[in-house]
């Protein structure tokens, strides 16, 4: 408990590690960790896409090194000569997860479908986890074997877990902006409020997957920490104030307050 | 010039008469149920219905329209859906009077004046014009262009209308005549915005897309034009210099399967929608099976001579090019030393008569230098480090030198044995 509060005034201090702003007015994020630098995938339009038909948002494999797009009703990986090579094909929908090395991939379609494709050469049968016109932005665990997705909803956003090897689909919890950690066995995510116009404040926490606990992750005062990411060796933690537009970066707080249980 | 003009009248023509998609529609109701609408409700509650009411219009006049209510999620949604327009449905407060839309970017302004425009046609209230704001969260999430109409003021209990003696906003806001002159005004923004008529009962497309490319699996880039796509109906294309095809179908599932010399055929199979597209694009690999171009048994990839049947696959100069296409079929004679100082006129190579005889090639080889050997194609004795280069004189005037030295050598002896000879009898 003192080390937390210790971590929190040491950054009320101190200040995050890092502030970068994004776009003027824009808080077009979605950050993710490329290496070790900070990409704004929601923003990023490959330059090997350009003039490529139905051609979607590039979003980046870490377990290949690369970055993949929904084209022409394919998906396809960039190579690092700029070629678009397909790994899935039946794939309509633009907002994609890839995990090559786990063989998987995932996309919301246009029917509405939240839809597991293979990848690779055997390419296997399609799966469809959800379905319903508010579910969005499915997100692969770093060793592709369980889906984070979204869910707009009026009466409080929720996350899901599908889980394809056991054909468990379950809410994990309330929350909106939901990030893997990368040991696979966390989810971090923010809980907002708003006046229906603008954000007002916002505030991170990690949900243990197996368990459900969840703790609140400490991020300096007057922030609205939205859409977190955490580093690769899980020793940062990025997120975007939606105060400010920054884009920050601090320690991964190990220490946290428990907040309860999602379930 | 001329012909440019007509081109591009032309390409208008095509443009024109293509069937057009239905367009995609997120309207997102405010979420804030704690701004009270006076006389009672919420916010929330009013641009709900209005969102709902706004649908059905649209959704009649053909066009892909969702309501979604979440404050946060609901640009997140719209982006990941790919929606082409934004609308935030919203009501106003604080003491004011009339009708305003919200935009941010260039192609929201232009949304909004058509939104504006809409609602004023249709409401008995004020017009307070387009506002800029850069500092709204659905204005800043959303990738399509987006507005944020502000309907009437939802706090406003007094007669407040410029058309007339219209109820105060509130009253308005809740009675379904106010309800669904907001719908018809926000449906008439969007439907002028796309250019099209939502009250004159324009029927919805009754057809979609199915469109693809047909490419050299995996290379997406590696189009292959001239492909022969084929519906499990019978109707087909083909690929054009993109390798592009495309169908305007009835909704249903449909098989596309693609040709071409060289490739595997392959398929796809695909949902078709009204008014939607869905691509199918097919990635053809080239042919597993061994093409034998001339019938003659051996696959192309194994014949010596792929264009010109030969079964035995003779190849005497074994080149790798069969005797039934080589131009050159026989290998070439070898010369040796031997060869050089053969007397005999054998049928093989070295005398004079054998060298060179029709038919046969000559080539030297290992000439050692300053050793004469006969050359083709001259008649003269030459040496040197290629066989034909030096003096025939030289060559011979050698010889020549070696057998004077033997005849000196042999009268040197001769001399030496009649000194002995004296000597021995005196």
């Amino acid at each position: 408990m003192r080390t937390a509060v210790l971590v929190t005034l040491l950054m009320m201090v101190a200040g995050p590690l890092a502030a970068q702003s994004l776009a003027a007015g824009s808080a077009l994020a979605d950050p993710v960790y490329v290496g070790t630098e900070v990409r704004l995938q929601r923003a990023f339009v490959h330059p090997a896409l350009e003039g490529v038909e139905r051609a979607g948002r590039a979003i980046w494999d870490p377990s290949s090194s690369h970055w993949y797009a929904a084209a022409n009703g394919t998906l396809v990986q960039v190579s690092a000569a700029g070629r678009l090579l397909v790994v899935a094909d039946g794939v309509q929908g633009h907002d994609i997860d890839v995990r090559l090395a786990a063989g998987v991939a995932v996309s919301r379609e246009p029917n509405d479908r939240i839809v597991l494709h293979g990848v690779g050469p055997e390419r296997g049968a399609d799966v469809v986890l959800l379905e319903g016109p508010n579910y969005f932005h499915p997100r692969l665990s770093p060793a592709g074997t369980a889906v984070l997705v979204h869910e707009s909803r009026a009466a409080g956003s929720r996350i899901w877990l599908a889980e394809p090897d056991t054909v468990e689909v379950r809410v994990l919890c309330a929350g909106v902006g939901a990030a893997w950690h990368p040991d696979g066995r966390r989810v971090v995510f923010a809980r907002i409020t708003h006046d229906s116009r603008r954000v007002l404040g916002g505030g991170l926490f990690e949900v243990d997957v197996a368990t459900g606990l969840e703790r609140s992750l400490p991020t300096p005062t007057a922030v609205a920490a939205v859409e977190p990411a955490v580093s690769p060796d899980g020793a940062q933690l990025t997120f975007v104030d939606a105060l400010t537009g920054l884009l920050m970066t601090i320690p991964y707080p190990e220490t946290g307050k428990e907040v309860g249980h999602a379930r | 010039m001329h012909a440019r003009f007509a081109t591009i009248l032309v390409a208008l023509g095509v443009f024109l008469a293509m069937p057009a998609l239905a367009q995609k529609v997120m309207l997102n109701p405010s979420n804030q149920t704690g701004n009270a609408v006076s006389g009672g409700g919420n916010e929330a509650q009013y641009a709900l219905i209005n969102a709902n009411n706004t649908k059905a219009i649209l959704d009649g006049a053909g066009l892909n329209t969702k309501v979604d209510q979440d404050f946060y999620n609901a640009p997140l949604n719209a982006n990941s859906w790919g929606a082409d327009i934004y609308l935030s449905i919203h009501s106003n407060a604080g003491g004011g009077h009339g009708t305003e839309t919200l935009y941010k970017t260039d192609g929201g302004k232009n949304l909004s004046t058509h939104v504006q425009n809409g609602l004023v046609g249709k409401l008995p209230y004020g017009d307070r014009g387009l506002k800029y704001r850069n500092d709204l969260y659905v204005l800043n999430q959303t990738n399509m262009y987006a507005c944020l109409p502000e309907v009437v003021f939802h706090d406003c209990s007094t007669k407040s209308g410029v058309k007339g003696h219209p109820p105060a906003e509130s009253d308005f806001l809740k009675s379904a005549d106010g309800q669904g002159k907001i719908a018809a005004g926000l449906a008439a923004g969007v439907c002028t915005y796309y250019g099209k008529n939502c009250e004159g009962g324009e029927p919805p497309p009754a057809k979609g897309w199915l469109k693809g490319v047909v490419y050299e699996d995996p290379d997406l880039e590696a189009r292959i034009p001239g492909a022969t796509v084929t519906l499990d109906t019978g109707e087909s294309a083909v690929s054009n210099a993109q390798g592009a095809w495309e169908f305007y179908l009835a909704p249903g599932t449909y098989t596309a399967t693609a040709i071409k010399a060289g490739y595997d055929a392959n398929s796809s199979t695909r949902d078709v929608v009204a008014g939607e597209e869905v691509w199918g694009s097919i990635g053809l690999t080239k042919l597993t099976q061994p093409v034998d171009s001339d019938g003659d048994g051996v696959s192309d990839d194994q014949d010596n001579c792929p264009e010109v049947a030969n079964p035995t696959q003779l190849d005497s100069d074994a080149d790798g090019s069969g005797n039934a296409c080589d131009l050159t079929p026989y290998p070439p004679e070898i010369i040796t030393w031997e060869d050089v100082h053969d007397e005999t006129v054998d049928g093989d190579v070295g005398d004079p008569a054998d060298v060179g005889a029709e038919g046969s090639e000559v080539t030297l080889l290992e000439c050692p230098q300053g050793v004469a050997t006969k050359c083709p194609g001259c008649d003269c004795e030459c040496s040197g480090s290629d066989g034909c280069s030096g003096s025939p004189l030289a060559a011979g005037g050698g010889v020549a030198l070696l057998l004077l030295l033997l005849a000196l050598a042999s009268l040197w002896g001769g001399y030496r044995g009649y000194q002995r000879f004296r000597g021995a009898a005196g």
